[in-house]
């Protein structure tokens, strides 16, 4: 696995754990969802980069359920959050107090896993990858076509 | 044959007998009745019931018997219109409308990608047309955003079966109904919103006694009138309802122990979820008394037979996907599926959504394949001669992930049709924002609400006027006929796709066309091919055979099956990784599982008990917004009225929206009966007249969501919350916050004025104005007294309707 994408995978590792310590005890049942399914991201981000830590290419097969387990995590994720997001503009929530520094940390492990993705799919070939990574991920579904 | 007798119900308007009687199936609910249509002069006049049809031996509902008049309707679009350079929609040709399409389409594709073209189709079109969408948006424009309004209705359905069962297609039938002890109808209001069917069950019910019958709603509707027990739970209440009884019955030992273990995974961690859920402690949440509950786990623990039947208010509610998990759990757990009179009918809300559902229309691939499964993509590049790469994979995109990708700018087109989610959809504001920001082309016979966000509409043909199969809430694939042409300028939603996927070029891996036929009847034969072997093989099924023998219920693997009136009969599921048609979710979360997680789970063929772990509403009253706001259907009207409005007696029978408040809540913040108030939510307001009962419990109130004309303050999707469930992805449309407020306005009691000289003034009686008051006597105004006047009174009557109550 290239170093950038190691590093990625990493960032956000990192990002999803500060977004989980955050998140605290807080329990508004959106952030309940989100936190899960962070822990569940978490779980499987740890498993990727052990898989892939320090190899030049490993075979897609060797981190293959690992990694499509975060993308799929993360791609939920999202959606939690935006919901919670216009939750407490509704009503206001002590949740609130996190939105700020939360905001940040979804998108930026958002951002990296899409640029992953990128790397990945440069790296093996989109149909190595299409069956492993959602197509929302994938430049070549988003930029024209297979 | 369910009924004992036929009638046949018929509504014509006709100068002498129709020309001819064409045969046909109701389009409006789920339920699929068979019927006629009546033409004279080339024109539908009226329509009858079909005596021979097993779902209806005749009968229609009122909705049925008036569709009709839609297709007279004197404002039928007859011609395309384009939303000129100074924002004002005018008429253009089929060819300008079409050129105009083609190419957006492939601006959007050029400049965004395949994924930024949405489909948001409907449950009232044809299986033909939504598996002519699912190959013109997989193979043709390679796009993952296929939706429609089936997701507002019945995707909880999809989702509890796969997650359950491996694959869709409710495993109980309407015969099941009929021969079971016990009936529950768990969030479900058949006596208004599936009344054929509900004249069914209290046939049977008048003339045996049974089912005995169990409904769970938070409202007392028409049909908790008629139950044996009516659990009148709190809002979003519906898990910790069924995890109690799940509790009571494992508790209790009331289990069949030789079907979990032969036919069952994944008893212990259900088992562990429910651990805890004492009655107390559900009583408690629920709000339903002790006593109630024991009676309704002493029956649901001790029937040797049992149907349980869900719609709405389960798969609009908090926990949508997992309190029917639940129930699919407790049918399971007592062995009370696949055998005569027992499991679950999962429901659906519209006369097509289960057809959108088999055909890939929506959510996974045609056939129930699986859309991250290379096994079934393959086979489906196969079946179409496409390159596998062509075709997109991964979890599917619902219509609120849709919205929130045209808000971030990637989706270019959006190509609405036969539904109007400018009244549908939740919280409609942000949905009228994010749709004014993309190309919208909206396809319907009529200008609707969502015309105001309409770049090009396209007016199609509606039922009669077009050829097609649907699937009804039950399995069964029914044909409807054509009974005339349409009017002249309007095509069928069919022949618009096909147009469209010849100006696209859209080509198979040999260059011929992608779309090779030309007629539905071609279309459902290569369809056929497309389901030979799946969980819905319909390779048995011709029209001719649909309107021989009154519809088939699939799977019809050959021409000698005479259908398949309940799954699961051999206890075997499709739960192999490779038959299923999803790796299936994470309960809690709706995370997808991967193929070697779906794996380790080892159903292979048996059905799995999954965990249901309770998450409280996102939303729930608060200071600010006291009380609860549900949503529902009336029996008088279809959807957002696009045809039940033009319907004279439909329209008549229920003209304008209301809001229904219990008479305790009424009678403390002084509210008359037809006072317009107000209900405003975090996201908005509407005011509309008060209807006073006892329908809804205190403290929630119930908004009809059929009317939202954009000059009206009305629309109950105002209101309405968008997060939805975390499986089905289905909007919670049934649990909000609002608050409820009077809008008066102040008149101070001068010399010589009397309540009933004040009344009169304001257009309203005495007995509104002491009532608005809180006086009780004719004493209690003397000179400077200030009165609240209400600022509107509207009488809003409803007309129950009782067919059942014939026979009593």
């Amino acid at each position: 696995m290239s170093n950038q994408v190691d590093n990625l995978f990493r960032d956000s590792e990192s990002a999803n754990a500060q977004a989980i310590e955050l998140i605290g005890t807080y329990d508004h049942p959106l952030l309940v969802l989100l936190k899960q399914t962070l822990t569940d991201q978490q779980s499987a981000l740890r498993t990727l980069v052990s898989e892939t830590e320090g190899q030049d290419h490993p075979p897609i097969a060797s981190f293959k359920n690992a990694c499509t387990h975060v993308y799929h995590a993360n791609e939920v994720s999202m959606p939690f959050y935006e919901s919670w997001e216009r939750a407490v503009t509704w009503m206001p929530d002590p949740s609130q107090a996190i939105q700020e520094k939360l905001g940040p940390l979804m998108k930026s492990m958002h951002g990296n896993l899409q640029e992953a993705a990128q790397l990945l799919e440069s790296a093996y070939g989109y149909m190595a990858v299409k069956y492993v990574i959602p197509s929302f991920y994938l430049p070549a579904v988003q930029e024209g076509g297979a | 044959m369910a009924w004992q007798e036929e009638r046949i119900d018929q509504n014509v308007y006709s100068q002498g007998d129709p020309d001819k009687w064409v045969y046909s199936t109701c389009n409006i609910c789920s339920i699929g009745c068979g019927c006629y249509v009546a033409v004279k002069d080339d024109q539908i006049v009226g329509i009858k019931g079909n005596g021979a049809h097993p779902t209806n031996r005749g009968r229609l509902g009122p909705k049925g018997e008036n569709q009709w008049q839609a297709n007279q309707a004197p404002d039928r679009l007859t011609s395309p219109m384009i939303r000129n350079a100074s924002g004002q929609l005018e008429k253009a040709s089929w060819e300008e409308a079409m050129a105009l399409i083609a190419e957006k389409a492939r601006e959007s594709l050029d400049r965004l990608g395949p994924n930024s073209i949405s489909f948001y189709s409907t449950g009232q079109g044809f299986l033909e047309d939504y598996y002519t969408t699912a190959k013109i948006g997989r193979a043709g424009l390679q796009t993952h955003l296929l939706d429609a309004n089936t997701r507002l209705c019945t995707a909880t359905t999809e989702f509890c079966l796969l997650q359950s069962f491996g694959a869709d297609g409710t495993p109980a039938s309407f015969d099941d109904v009929d021969k079971t002890d016990v009936l529950m109808l768990f969030g479900h209001n058949p006596a208004e919103t599936g009344t054929v069917f509900f004249e069914r069950i209290m046939d049977r019910k008048q003339r045996t006694g049974k089912p005995y019958l169990i409904v769970v709603d938070p409202r007392e509707t028409m049909t908790a009138r008629e139950a044996d027990l009516h659990i009148p739970l709190k809002p979003g209440a519906n898990l910790p309802l069924m995890n109690g009884i799940v509790n009571a019955v494992l508790q209790n030992g009331e289990l069949d122990r030789e079907f979990i273990e032969n036919h069952t995974v994944g008893f212990e961690k259900m088992k562990e979820s429910v651990d805890g859920w004492t009655l107390e402690q559900t009583a408690e949440l629920t709000g339903v008394p002790l006593d109630k509950l024991r009676q309704l786990t002493d029956v649901l623990g001790s029937t040797s037979s049992l149907v349980t039947t869900t719609l709405q208010g389960a798969y609009q509610s908090g926990n949508a996907t997992t309190s029917c998990v639940a129930i699919n759990n407790l049918h399971l757990i007592r062995g009370l599926i696949g055998k005569p009179g027992s499991g679950p009918l999962h429901m659906a809300g519209q006369p097509s959504s289960s057809a959108n559902r088999t055909a890939g229309g929506v959510g996974t691939y045609p056939a129930h394949r699986n859309p991250t499964n290379p096994v079934h993509l393959k086979e489906m590049a196969e079946l179409w001669n496409v390159e596998e790469e062509r075709l997109p994979a991964g979890p599917e995109k619902s219509i609120e992930d849709i919205i929130s990708l045209i808000e971030k700018g990637k989706v270019g087109l959006f190509w609405n049709i036969g539904t109007n989610p400018m009244v549908s959809l939740p919280n409609r504001k942000r949905a009228r924002k994010a749709l004014e920001s993309v190309f919208v082309i909206v396809q319907d016979p009529f200008l609707t609400e969502t015309s105001a966000v309409a770049d090009v509409i396209l007016p199609a043909a509606l039922w009669g006027e077009k050829e097609g199969t649907m699937e009804n809430a039950d399995r069964t694939i029914n044909v409807l006929r054509k009974a005339i042409e349409p009017p002249e300028g309007v095509k069928s939603d069919f022949e618009i796709l096909l147009d469209f996927a010849e100006r696209m070029k859209f080509t198979d891996k040999d260059g011929q066309p992608l779309i090779q036929y030309s007629t539905p009847e071609a279309c459902f034969e290569e369809f056929k091919r497309v389901s030979k072997g799946r969980p819905c093989d319909m390779t048995g099924i011709t029209y001719d055979r649909l309107e021989n023998e009154n519809g088939l219920r699939w799977p019809v693997p050959d021409e000698k099956s005479e259908g398949t009136p309940r799954l699961y009969s051999d206890f075997k599921f499709h739960t192999k990784p490779d038959d299923a048609q999803t790796f299936s979710k994470d309960q809690l979360t709706g995370r997808a599982l991967t193929k070697e997680e779906y794996t380790e789970i080892g159903a292979n063929g048996r059905a799995i008990l999954q965990p249901t772990r309770y998450i409280p509403p996102y939303e729930q009253p608060n200071d600010e917004y006291p009380t609860w706001l549900t949503t529902g259907r009336l029996v008088w009207h279809w959807h957002t009225r696009t045809k039940t409005a033009r319907s004279p007696i439909l329209h008549m029978a229920a003209q304008h929206g209301y809001v229904e408040i219990n008479e305790q809540d009424a009678e403390e913040m002084g509210i008359v009966e037809g006072e317009v108030v107000r209900i405003t939510s975090p996201r908005g307001e509407i005011e509309v007249p008060a209807r006073v009962g006892t329908a809804v419990q205190p403290g929630l109130v119930f908004v009809p969501f059929h009317f939202g004309n954009w000059d009206k303050k009305e629309a109950a999707n105002e209101l309405t919350v968008d997060h939805v469930d975390p499986l089905s992805k289905q909007p919670l449309f049934k649990q909000a916050a609002c608050r409820v407020e009077k809008i008066r306005t102040n008149h101070q009691v001068a010399a010589g004025d009397s309540l009933e000289s004040i009344a009169a003034n304001y257009g309203i009686t005495a007995d509104e104005l002491r009532a608005a008051n809180h006086i009780e006597t004719p004493y209690e105004i003397q000179m400077g007294t200030a009165l609240e006047v209400p600022v509107s009174i509207i009488n809003t009557p409803i007309q129950p309707y009782l067919p059942y109550r014939n026979n009593m």
